[in-house]
């Protein structure tokens, strides 16, 4: 096959090579790989086309060889590409402000037109009564898709997760309902949008999946402090595997997540998610807006990651129930708040529980962790860690040995 | 009022079904009331919206637990966390070995492992029995205390030599016990011994022939009586035992009648300066034989019962006896021929004996002149008899033979670790040699096994050695790859000493 090409030769990041095809005249096939671009004089509409690909393919196997200079026509191809991307992004640029209230104002019409079907729905569920789902596993799918379509995806999320319920063992109408409530609570919020206070506008936006965009976060007022980091949680079986990272500021207090996804799962050369625990960084985090203030965007770094001290704890689990209330005021759909406690991890069946000094005792949640890697640094005392709290229990996600933040 | 339960219920049978006007709420949701929707369905979404949010505020409860008892405080330092981060390394990545060498070392230096590692290296043990002493050694306190959690931790943890509490003996479980006994064996032997008859007829089998092997330790004839009645256990185990013990006690009975079972089987004949052996094939084993420990079943297919007998009573006799009536030393006696085709018979009794008797002086004849049979052990385990010197330097000069490739590999992984500097640079003379082949599976448990021993101090950098090796390997055989993973681990090892200081 490679007999068919004629002249092939990479040098600046190109590579090029003519191909005797079914043409009358030879293909000029160009390829930059770093971009990845192709190029191909062929009449296929398939980009790449198969010369292209094939040139790759030999280019990666090592059969193209270097050359000092690239060829007149792949130079032509480099610059006319150059120009292309340029005026694409002028052409971008220029999307005025104008239109883009526009949009704005249709995206809320039709979220605003979506949620007010979602509520009919939900109050025919409660007048025909839950027990006709009993044993379904997608009831809730064709609303989650009209949600879809109607831009609130965290809606449809929830809607989804939710058509999970009813097979979900005992007690699964309490459930249901509750999730029915917040979406109810949810759809009502929307609604008044203009009337709540600022920061609550965004949690309901937030949560019906309208996106801020990062530039905007990183535009808000930064915080800079050194950020301990306590705590990183993968979160493997999401839609898209995400990782959350917890911090906290050394000065002011303040709790920070920073999130990062990845559709396979492996978080690799995103800085967002490559802090480790117990490392404190000096940095400046912008809050994305809502209430209570956790997730941010990270902006200027100041110096490489350091060991960091072990954070103050809570020494009392009543201390805690308060922070939570607190937050839960501020929030009332918010499913969890990271937390620093000491006490006791306490090994047992059915459940393991955490134990302050006082002898008070919650369950901790060991999904997916090695719960012994906490009780061999515990040692049967009373240890600092840290983690996420819900009404389900404590999540452990980082031990102090010492000095030392040892991850679970 | 109405409560979260009868919303609950409402909504599940269906309004429409099951009419329900909210009235007031409890609790926390009592100021909100007025709040509520017209709408009766959206009224009851309102207030479950309400109640839920006071239901997930003050849902959990601390509720009183008793906490476990705390484990004693170590006095022993933890390792240091580059050591405990190659600990961490070697328990993801293996090879295991070298991790339960680098573990021993850890111990033999003073330090036990970082809490944090325990359960991944007590799963480790529980999992290979190759690491559960070494991780046994490196528990310390909280070790012990997190292994009681877990009935196969325990066991890992029972495999050390721990502090034995005072009761062990009357409660403990068995490998408490044999602890407890070693102890006193090694203070009192005829204390323990007697200790041992006492309770005798009570124990189980598994225990008998558990706690007999203690006695090995500081064998004396005051033992030979009470090994003596043991000769008549139930247990074939425990017999066993008893036999080979009375086997290494000088001037016992037991000696004195396999002496003279042995004294039939071979003579010397002179004829002018030529002289061989006489082999003479034995009877069938009478009961006393027999009750001595004599097997008289044939040992497999081929092997005739009356060789295997030959065999049998040579390898218990003491290997002195040889030398007074063939009248020579043990390197003259081993090249002297035997009649009637017996020389490997006879030969793989003289090896069982030398290893049985840990005798080096026969070993080392043995091994130079390698008569080989079925019955008999093999060249690395006569080899384990040698002293640590004497091993290696029959190891360099089997390298600079270079003997046949499976030979070399077998021998070279019986020789512990580590090696001396002359066998390493043997070992390494030998690769160089060996750069032509092409053998996959060998190569790999070649440089395993190098990789493992090869000095990870001294005046030679085996690290560079090996990468050097990698360099001049032909990239397409296995030799880069393996020899790059074996100068890896030598360079781990050696990172690892060095925070042992």
């Amino acid at each position: 096959m490679p007999a068919l090409w004629i002249g092939r030769g990479c040098a600046s990041g190109l590579v090029w090579g003519r191909y005797a095809g079914s043409g009358r005249s030879p293909y000029q096939v160009v390829v930059e790989p770093a971009a990845p671009a192709f190029g191909c004089s062929c009449p296929s509409r398939k980009l790449p086309c198969k010369h292209a690909l094939a040139l790759l393919l030999l280019w990666s196997s090592g059969d193209v060889p270097g050359t000092d200079e690239p060829v007149d026509y792949a130079v032509r191809w480099q610059l006319a590409r150059a120009q292309r991307v340029v005026a694409a992004a002028r052409r971008r640029g220029a999307g005025d402000e104008e239109a883009k209230a526009r949009r704005a104002a249709l995206r809320r019409e039709r979220v605003t037109a979506g949620l007010a079907e979602l509520e009919l729905w939900l109050c025919d569920q409660i007048r025909s009564g839950l027990s006709a789902v009993s044993g379904t596993y997608w009831h809730a799918e064709p609303v989650a898709a009209r949600m879809v379509d109607a831009q609130a995806p965290g809606v449809a999320a929830t809607l989804r997760r939710l058509s999970a319920v009813p097979v979900s063992g005992d007690g699964w109408p309490q459930r249901l309902l509750a999730g029915y409530a917040g979406l109810h609570l949810l759809a009502r919020a929307h609604m008044q949008l203009d009337t709540l206070p600022p920061d609550l506008a965004a949690t309901v936006r937030n949560y019906v999946g309208y996106t801020v965009s990062r530039q905007r976060v990183l535009a808000e007022p930064a915080v800079r402090d050194h950020w301990l980091v306590v705590g990183v949680r993968d979160i493997a079986d999401a839609a898209i595997p995400a990782r959350r990272t917890y911090l906290r500021g050394d000065r002011t207090g303040l709790w920070a997540v920073v999130l990062a996804f990845d559709p396979q799962g492996r978080f690799s050369g995103n800085p967002d998610a490559a802090f480790v625990a117990g490392t404190t960084l000096d940095a400046e985090l912008h809050y994305y807006p809502g209430r209570p203030r956790l997730r941010v965007a990270v902006g200027a770094r100041h110096g490489e990651p350091a060991a960091g001290p072990r954070p103050q704890p809570r020494r009392r689990l009543s201390e805690l129930f308060e922070e939570w209330a607190a937050v839960l005021a501020l929030d009332p759909w918010l499913p969890d708040w990271p937390a620093v406690l000491h006490g006791v991890p306490v090994p047992g069946e059915p459940s393991w529980r955490f134990a302050d000094e006082g002898g008070a005792s919650v369950p901790l949640l060991i999904g997916g962790i090695d719960p012994w890697i906490l009780a061999a640094v515990s040692g049967g005392a009373q240890v600092t860690v840290a983690g996420e709290w819900s009404p389900d229990g404590f999540r452990p996600l980082t031990v102090w040995h010492g000095e030392a933040a040892v991850p679970l | 009022m109405t409560t979260y339960g009868e919303l609950v219920a409402a909504a599940t049978v269906g309004i429409a079904q099951r009419p329900l006007s909210v009235t007031g709420l409890p609790e926390a949701a009592a100021g909100y009331s007025t709040l509520l929707d017209s709408d009766p369905a959206a009224s009851v979404l309102d207030a479950v919206a309400l109640l839920d949010a006071a239901h997930r505020a003050g849902r959990l409860f601390a509720t009183p637990i008793s906490l476990p008892t705390p484990a004693p405080r170590d006095s022993v330092p933890e390792l240091r966390p580059v050591a405990g981060r190659i600990v961490a390394e070697l328990l993801r990545t293996g090879p295991v070995d070298v991790l339960a060498d680098l573990l021993s070392a850890a111990a033999h230096a003073g330090f036990r492992a970082p809490p944090a590692l325990l359960p991944a290296l007590l799963w480790a043990a529980t999992a290979n029995a190759v690491l559960r002493d070494a991780v046994a050694a490196v528990l310390g306190e909280r070790g012990r205390w997190l292994a009681a959690h877990q009935p196969d931790w325990l066991r890992v943890a029972d495999s050390g030599v721990g502090p034995v509490a005072e009761d062990a003996w009357e409660a403990g479980r068995l490998a408490e016990r044999r602890g407890w006994l070693a102890q006193l064996r090694q203070h009192d032997p005829d204390a323990a011994r007697g200790l041992l008859a006492e309770g005798w007829v009570r124990e189980t089998g598994d225990d008998r022939a558990e706690l007999i092997t203690v006695l090995a330790d500081g064998l004396s004839a005051a033992d030979e009586s009470f090994l003596e009645t043991a000769l008549d256990d139930r247990r074939a185990d425990v017999r066993h035992r008893a036999a080979g013990l009375l086997q290494l006690l000088p001037g016992s009975a037991f000696q004195a009648r396999a002496r003279a079972r042995a004294a039939q089987a071979l003579r010397l004949e002179r004829r002018g300066r030529h002289r061989r052996i006489i082999a003479s094939l034995p009877d069938e084993p009478d009961d006393t034989a027999r009750r001595d420990g004599l097997d008289a079943r044939p040992r497999s297919q081929g092997t005739g019962l009356k060789t295997w007998l030959l065999t049998q009573i040579i390898a218990a006799a003491p290997l002195g006896l040889w030398t007074e009536i063939l009248r020579d030393d043990p390197r003259s006696i081993v090249a002297l021929p035997i009649t009637g085709d017996f020389a490997p018979d006879v030969h793989a009794g003289w090896r069982r004996a030398a290893v049985r008797q840990r005798n080096a002086e026969w070993a080392r004849a043995l091994l130079d002149v390698p008569v080989r049979s079925a019955a008999a052990p093999s060249d690395p385990e006569l080899a384990a008899v040698l002293p640590q010197v004497q091993r290696q330097t029959r190891m360099v000069a089997l390298l600079r033979r270079r003997v046949e490739e499976a030979q070399a590999l077998a021998e070279l992984q019986s020789c512990p670790p580590p090696w001396a500097a002359e066998l390493g640079d043997a070992v390494l003379g030998y690769i160089a040699g060996e750069l032509g082949s092409h053998r996959p599976a060998w190569i790999s448990a070649l440089l395993a096994t190098v990789g493992r021993a090869l000095p990870a101090d001294g005046a030679t950098d085996y690290v560079s050695e090996l990468r050097r090796l990698a360099e001049d390997a032909p990239v397409t055989t296995g030799w880069p790859h393996a020899l790059r993973r074996a100068a890896d681990l030598v360079e781990l090892r050696r990172r690892f000493h060095e925070e042992l200081r």
